[in-house]
This record gives structure tokens, C-alpha cells and sequence, in this order.
């Protein structure tokens, strides 16, 4: 959805029945899957989420984060110490727990100004371990036996169900703001700073501000994650957030497409659905340890034959449907217009 | 007052000299041209100009003001427009959207507006646009704005490239070779929609080129610079008889003195 824009009625046609066939999908969901599964896939969208923070980075303005992890830990953390403590609604502390990454992030941001790609991997990998060697484990964020902080949900959403569309709504929602954000200024600005630099300064685009806005959404959307992913099991844990998890998080992007909001789903989803498809396989399920070595067949399958993520191959396969469908349409108008042709007068 | 003053720049690249003591100014409504050899500083001192390359000594000013200290994205909100030798353009943004690029500077709606699609977000996109409508039909690009820029020959690239700086309002355009991929028949109507652009948007121009002739016949004023230094300066009339000149252009005819 990132990679390439809708450009006429069929493109965006297409593009709304595709939406249609996902929500609807997302929406049966619940209805087909047993308890322990509708949990996974509830993880899953707090990942899609996680992912999508890092769309922002990676496939807006070019930018890599090692940093995913602790922005959610930062979110979800702060989301539990104000229910729990501050007795602040849930629903409140969604969005506050995003808001508390923002500064994190921005902070984050800063080796982004100086260095790129794997200096900045790295950097931003030092800044994610400092927080979690530092924060995540103190007394008051429940101890390094990794107790947490109770962060319960309210009676609304205390359901599997009514949870598991909570999430989807809060995800769509998120989707619709980076979307909406790429076409318009914002969304340029970063495009530019991502293509060419001195092309952004040569227009007076700010790139420290460009670099730092982004990083500040990013966090904010992966500090909503982080609350998402803590609500599910109801306890907010640094566990749940540390290093691997941010590197664990950039592969599944990458697997998914780090280029678009399809591959965020996509990756989020695989991340915790991925185990229990491949254990459906005739003749895995049987054998536990068959599903990683199936998992890492997948993934090696998948770089050699869609290097920028299984999205960049669904927007392929929605182009060329709209282009059938753009083909069947002039096909129609000219036949119509030559039976109009066959009427005298 | 000078729009644009260069003093004594100086540049070094590791123990290569780029631009040894450069001093070059713009009046007002000026179009000044900077002639030189391949490797003469040419590329070097534009960046030095916008800010895109430090200066390692001497200072600029833009409109009586010392911007030496000033980032490149400062300067062109000041008012300096450019463009860029091998065009600097995105690839994943359409024409049109290549062009807004040079609005966005004055817009101040920023990601939550934008996102949410508040109503400066609306706002801001209105009036941009109506910009970009006019700078496309003033340079003729109607056709071609809803392409990638990536189907456009080297011409049209260079051409959506001018067309994004004049969207920024700017008081000095700084063109680098804005002429090559522009075969030579089409020189003379080059220079006459150069001519027109400093009418009509009321700018000064600085021209880098390698057609010599082209440069001669546009512009009020040329520099001619070699190995970091200007080696020439005047009217037009007045470089193209100059000694040194013929000399940088024509060594094989004259022996040149310590070249290296």
C-alpha cells in the first residue's frame, strides 16, 4: 500500500474490494479459530502493529531501528503503571502509553542524524538494550524475575473476542493514519529525505526534522503495540520486550515487505500463526520438531523468490488484476460503442 | 548590494585543492554564468554557495546576510533554488508530486495534520497545488505530470527539476548544467525560457555550463574558472577574447603554463 498509490477508479476499485476481502476475513476470523489460536493471531495483530512502526522507518524514510522492542516495553510499561497505579481507563492509557514512547523515540533518532544503515543498526540495537538493561527490570516494573505490572482490561474488552476486534480496530486505524500521512506533505518530505538528501535540502526540507518526526511516529505507534501485545496476557512484562525481540521483529518485517501496511499485517501475523499453519502440514504435525525446520525452508524459499517481502508479490498480483480488470472494461465500453454505432440515426 | 557575494572560498577534498580563494558575485535580476574545464570547482562551488558543501574558508551572503554557518535547508528557505548536475529527483513520486516537493517547505501542516487529514492538511494541499498548476503550464510539462519521473528523458527530468525550485519562491535560481540532454537545436529556446523565467518570477540566475557559446549568448556576466580559481571575468564580449580563456579551452594551441 506504501509502494505504489492507487492511480484510477480500477486501481482503487480493486483496492477497496482487496480491503473488503481482508476485513471481512479479519473479521471470521475469531469465529473458525479455537482459544489458544484466536490468542496467537491476537498477538499477531499487536505485532502487525510493531511492524508497521517500523514501515514508517524502513519503508517511508529509509531509516533502520533496532529500537522496535523498547519503545512497545516503554508503552506497555506506562500503560500499566497508570491503570494499575494512577487508575487511568484503559482506553486512555492506549494512547498515553504511545504518547510516552514518543520522546524515547526521538531521542532514538539521534545517531539517525549522523549515521546510516548498519551504524545505525547498531546504535539504535545499544540504545534498546540500555533501556531494557536499565528500566525493564528495576523493582517498581516488576523485578527481574520478570513478575511485571498488572495492566487489566476493562469489562468492554475483557472478552477474547471483543479484544481481538479492539486490536483490529486500533491496527486498521493506525493503517489509515501512515496512509493518509504518505500522500500528503509529511509523507513526501519523508520520501524525499529517503531518496535523495540533497534533493530534501534543496527544496528546504528540514532532514534532522523529517528523521525525527518519523522516528517520534514510529515509536508512538510501537508504544500502542507494546500496550496491545501487554493487554492481551494482561500483564505488562520488560520480558516481553527485549533486544531479540527487535531483532525478531525487523526479520518477520522484512519476510513480510517493510515497503507497504500489507506486509506489516502479513509479518505480525506469521510471526505467531506462522508455527501452528506449518504444524497443519501433512506429516508435520506428527513430528514437533519438524515446524522449524519447515519455518527456515519457508523463509529461505521466500528470500530467493520475493526478496522484498510475500506484500511486494500480493501488490504485484493486485496490479495485474487491475489491469485485467482495466482490460475487460475498454473491451465492454467498445463493444458498447459499436452496437451504438450499428443504430442508424 | 549584491544579491549573492562569495568571498575567498576555499574548499579542500584530502590535500586536493576544489576552490582556492573563489570571490563571485549576483545583482539583483542578474543571470551570471560560471564556464569552466572539466574538474574546474564548478559543481564544488555551487554546493559551497547552497550550503550543501562546508566551506573551508571565506564566507557567502545571501540578501546582505552571512549564511556561511547557515545549512543548506535554511538557504533555500532564504530563497536559493537549485538544481543538480545529475538530477536529484524521487523516484517513487510521480511528476507532479516531484514538483510539490518544492511547496513543501512553506506548508506547515505536519504529520498528525496530515495524517488525520485536518483541515490545514486540506488547506496547505489546495494551495500547493494551484502553485505547481501554474510553474507546470509555464513550463509546459502538462502532459507529462502523472508519470514516474523515471519514463522522462534526461531533458525532462532537468526541466521537472526547475520546475521544483521555482516552487520555491526562490530570489536566486542556481542551475548546474541545466543544458546537457538538451540537444544543441534546442539551446536557443533554452535560453529564451531562461529569459522568461527571470522575467516572470523576478529572480537572479546563476548558470553553470559546459556550452561555452550557450553561456556567452544567456548571460549578463561570466566567471570562468580553472583548477579552483577564476581565471576570468566580465561581460561576455570581453571573456570570449580573453587570453586565459582560449588558454583553458584551447591548451592544445597555447602551451599551458604549470598546469598539474
Amino acid at each position: 500500500m506504501i509502494a505504489a498509490a492507487p492511480r484510477d477508479a480500477v486501481d482503487r476499485t480493486v483496492r477497496a474490494v482487496l480491503i473488503g476481502v481482508f476485513v471481512v476475513a479479519a473479521l471470521v476470523a475469531p469465529s473458525m479459530l479455537s482459544a489458544s489460536n484466536l490468542y496467537l493471531l491476537s498477538a499477531g495483530l499487536a505485532y502487525s502493529l510493531a511492524v508497521l512502526s517500523l514501515v514508517v522507518l524502513v519503508g517511508l524514510v529509509g531509516q533502520f531501528s533496532l529500537a522496535q522492542a523498547a519503545f512497545m516495553g516503554v508503552g506497555a510499561l506506562t500503560a500499566g503503571h497508570l491503570v494499575s497505579d494512577a487508575h487511568v481507563p484503559f482506553l486512555l492509557a492506549v494512547p498515553l502509553g504511545g504518547l510516552a514512547a514518543v520522546p524515547i523515540g526521538m531521542v532514538a533518532a539521534l545517531p539517525a542524524l549522523r549515521v546510516r544503515g548498519v551504524y545505525l543498526a547498531v546504535a539504535t540495537l545499544s540504545f534498546g538494550q540500555a533501556l531494557d538493561t536499565l528500566f525493564f527490570h528495576t523493582a517498581v516494573n516488576g523485578g527481574s524475575a520478570g513478575g511485571g505490572v498488572p495492566l487489566p482490561r476493562p469489562a468492554a474488552l475483557s472478552g477474547a473476542v471483543g479484544y481481538y476486534w479492539f486490536e483490529l480496530a486500533v491496527l486498521l486505524g493506525c493503517i489509515a493514519f501512515v496512509c493518509m500521512m504518505r500522500s500528503r506533505r509529511s509523507g513526501r518530505n519523508l520520501a524525499a529525505v529517503r531518496d535523495s538528501e540533497a534533493a530534501a535540502l534543496s527544496v528546504g526540507i528540514s532532514v534532522v526534522w523529517a528523521k525525527v518526526g518519523a522516528f517520534a511516529l514510529s515509536a508512538f505507534i510501537a508504544g500502542v503495540a507494546g500496550v496491545l501485545y501487554a493487554g492481551l496476557s494482561e500483564v505488562a512484562s520488560g520480558a516481553s520486550f527485549s533486544s531479540f525481540d527487535s531483532i525478531s521483529l525487523l526479520a518477520v518485517g522484512v519476510i513480510g515487505g517493510l515497503g507497504s501496511a500489507a506486509g506489516a499485517v502479513i509479518a505480525g501475523v506469521l510471526k505467531t500463526m506462522a508455527p501452528v499453519l506449518i504444524a497443519k502440514l501433512p506429516g508435520v504435525a506428527s513430528a514437533g520438531e519438524l515446524v522449524g525446520v519447515v519455518f527456515g525452508a519457508g523463509l529461505v524459499l521466500q528470500m530467493m523468490t520475493a526478496p522484498l517481502g510475500i506484500a511486494s508479490k500480493l501488490l504485484d498480483g493486485e496490479r495485474a488484476l487491475a489491469a485485467r480488470v482495466r482490460t475487460a472494461v475498454v473491451h465492454r465500453q467498445r463493444a458498447a460503442a459499436d452496437r451504438a454505432a450499428e443504430v442508424p440515426g | 548590494m549584491a544579491l549573492l557575494e562569495v568571498r575567498d572560498a576555499c574548499v579542500r577534498f584530502a590535500g586536493l585543492v576544489a576552490l582556492d580563494g573563489v570571490s563571485l558575485s549576483v545583482s539583483r535580476g542578474e543571470i551570471v554564468g560560471l564556464i569552466g574545464p572539466n574538474g574546474a570547482g564548478k559543481t564544488t562551488l555551487f554546493n559551497t554557495i547552497t550550503g550543501l558543501q562546508h566551506a573551508g574558508g571565506g564566507r557567502v551572503s545571501f540578501d546582505g546576510r552571512d549564511v556561511t554557518a547557515l545549512s543548506a535547508d535554511r538557504r533555500a528557505r532564504m530563497g536559493m533554488g537549485r538544481t543538480f548536475q545529475t538530477p536529484q529527483l524521487v523516484a517513487r513520486l510521480t511528476v507532479y508530486d516531484n514538483i510539490l516537493l518544492g511547496c513543501q517547505a512553506r506548508m506547515r501542516n505536519g504529520i498528525f495534520a496530515d495524517g488525520l487529514r485536518l483541515p490545514s492538511s486540506w488547506r496547505n494541499e489546495v494551495l500547493a497545488r494551484r502553485e505547481v498548476d501554474r510553474v507546470v503550464a509555464s513550463l509546459g510539462l502538462g502532459e507529462h505530470v502523472h508519470r514516474g519521473v523515471g519514463e522522462l528523458p534526461l531533458g525532462g527530468r532537468r526541466l521537472v527539476e526547475i520546475a521544483r525550485a521555482l516552487c520555491t519562491n526562490p530570489r536566486l535560481l542556481l542551475l548546474d548544467e541545466a543544458a546537457s540532454g538538451i540537444g544543441r537545436e534546442d539551446a536557443g529556446g533554452l535560453a529564451q525560457l531562461f529569459r522568461r523565467i527571470r522575467r516572470e518570477h523576478d529572480l537572479s540566475m546563476l548558470v553553470v555550463e559546459h556550452d561555452v557559446d550557450f553561456v556567452l549568448s544567456l548571460c549578463d556576466y561570466v566567471y570562468v574558472l580553472d583548477f579552483g580559481r577564476v581565471i576570468a571575468r566580465g561581460t561576455p564580449d570581453v571573456v570570449r577574447s580573453d587570453p586565459a580563456v582560449i588558454t583553458a579551452y584551447l591548451g592544445e594551441e597555447v602551451p599551458r603554463a604549470a598546469a598539474g
